[in-house]
């Protein structure tokens, strides 16, 4: 469905913000875009876009180049930008009936993405007396009104209470499951794990790393086992693969002496292993 | 088509919610009836009172000039006030994702009211200049006014961060009048010191109608015109992307 090969971009002609990328997104995949501000998270975005054209490489969505794309391109995709783009003086229902009657595409009924999202009450009221959270939400559900086949969500979380997160994780698995494509740009790991089929470490415009949460993780050793025990009166302590428990001979040792103190295990998060391979914070 | 439909019924629905721009879409017509009734008043009231000649009437040609400038303005300004907003809104940016598209949004937001205002302004100046214009002068003066105001809106989208600096910046735009002053009050060659203003260009065609200065005069207000429109153009796109 994506396809992004040798794919270069720079905002001046010295130097070069992304960097040769290649990757490609199935059809049906939540695809995460994982960094630090200012890795070129949303220079991707915008070239995935079709807002930044003048690019090195290709991308092609569907086939198409996208630096050939006309305005019918942006039928079949549904961006939530991280800021919302609302009009203020407009009331949530206004809002939606408008940018619903830009597609030529079958909508959504607008009062059913309120409900989706618990604004139904709100659907008369002015977007300038939202809270920042319910304009969030609002911003999130204008992506889909016209049931695009692709999704680019930018930090569709962000500002947002846990009920709510977790009702717009649970969205955002339902669009995945009825076979929607959906690029995640974020900076929470938590959110990536959950919801990301794969996941692309982005730093200084490179891909650092690519593949699953779970591969991720696993690739550098996965759970961790913490153990200690007692040597004569001093506590000693240790750690060691869960899959290679059986072959500690330490652990095996305290454990027939009952010398055992506490044990534990410990998985290292996206993030830890994001530092591990990129040697930066997420933030 | 359908997007570039709903994108002007929608700037049409932002003109009805702000009163300010409700009464600037009726302001060219305003204008028209004060020139056409208010100014003759004033010039008799004038003449009675301190028992002077024709003090106005030497410029109704000034007036007509002025006139045919302000019904484009007025309307330029309207749609130059729905962008900042739709800037304020983050909404610009948005819509260019959208089937309107970046080329679209320039279409239904800069030339489609331009074009009204052109034909508005036609209205205007054949129902309520002072002079008794010909035809072919009006047609002329509202196409440099129209380019004319065309850099003004530029301009003003470029360089205003929201719809109060865009105010302030419309009122500073003012300034560049002066150039409508100068054909009519400056005789010699240094009246072409002028020449950068696009507003200079369009009193300059009116008081050369008839000579063989006017098409000249044309020509060069649009150049004058077309290199402002250039400028700003590109500086409203670096600030939309």
């Amino acid at each position: 469905m994506i396809e992004i090969n040798n794919l270069s971009f720079s905002y001046s002609d010295t130097k070069s913000f992304i960097k040769d990328m290649n990757f490609s997104v199935s059809k049906g995949e939540i695809f995460g875009f994982l960094g630090p501000s200012g890795a070129g998270k949303s220079t991707l975005q915008k070239i995935l876009t079709g807002i930044l054209t003048s690019y090195d490489g290709s991308v092609k969505i569907n086939n198409l180049e996208v630096k050939h794309h006309d305005n019918s391109f942006y039928e079949d995709i549904g961006i939530d930008f991280e800021f919302p783009s609302l009009y203020a003086k407009f009331t949530a229902i206004e809002n939606l009936n408008f940018f619903g009657s830009l597609y030529t595409k079958e909508l959504i009924e607008p009062m059913m993405l309120l409900r989706m999202v618990g604004l139904e009450n709100d659907a008369n009221k002015r977007v300038s007396d939202f809270s920042k959270g319910m304009k969030s939400r609002l911003n999130f559900v204008k992506a889909l009104i016209h049931q695009p086949e692709i999704l680019f969500l930018d930090e569709p979380t962000s500002g947002l209470d846990p009920v709510n997160a977790r009702v717009m994780k649970n969205i955002i698995l339902d669009q995945k499951a009825s076979g929607k494509t959906i690029i995640l740009t974020t900076h929470n790991m938590h959110d990536a794990a959950e919801l990301c089929d794969r996941v692309a470490f982005i730093v200084e415009g490179e891909i650092k790393a690519i593949d699953t949460p779970h591969n991720l993780i696993m690739s550098r050793g996965g759970t961790k086992l913490k153990y200690s025990y007692l040597e004569g009166t001093k506590e000693i302590q240790r750690t060691t693969s869960l899959f290679e428990t059986a072959s500690d001979p330490i652990l095996k040792r305290i454990i027939n002496d009952n010398k055992l103190t506490s044990i534990h295990s410990s998985e290292p998060t996206l993030e830890d292993i994001f530092i591990e391979v990129t040697g930066r914070c997420l933030q | 088509m359908r997007a570039y439909v709903a994108s002007l019924k929608f700037g049409y629905r932002q003109i009805t919610r702000d009163n300010m721009l409700l009464l600037m879409i009726f302001g060219p017509i305003l204008c028209g009836v004060i020139f056409k009734y208010g100014i003759p008043i004033l010039e008799e009231y004038i003449s009675e009172r301190y028992g002077l000649g024709k003090v106005l009437v030497p410029y109704y040609l000034l007036f007509d000039t002025l006139l045919s400038y302000i019904a484009l303005n007025l309307i330029c300004t309207v749609s130059s006030f729905i962008i900042l907003e739709e800037h304020d809104d983050d909404v610009a940016a948005y819509l260019f994702v959208t089937p309107i598209g970046y080329s679209g949004y320039i279409f239904t937001r800069i030339i489609t009211p331009i074009i009204i205002a052109f034909f508005l302004s036609l209205v205007v100046m054949l129902f309520f200049n002072l002079s008794e214009l010909s035809f072919p002068l009006i047609l002329s003066l509202i196409f440099l006014s129209m380019l004319y105001s065309a850099a003004v809106t530029l301009f003003t989208v470029s360089k205003a961060k929201n719809k109060v600096e865009g105010l302030a910046l419309t009122k500073l735009s003012g300034v560049v009048f002066v150039g409508l002053l100068v054909p009519f009050f400056v005789n010699t060659n240094i009246q072409f010191l002028f020449g950068v203003l696009p507003s200079f260009w369009l009193a300059k065609a009116s008081v050369s109608y008839g000579t063989s200065f006017f098409i000249p005069s044309i020509l060069l207000g649009a150049i004058c015109s077309a290199f402002w429109i250039l400028i700003f153009y590109n500086k409203f796109k670096n600030k939309l992307f």
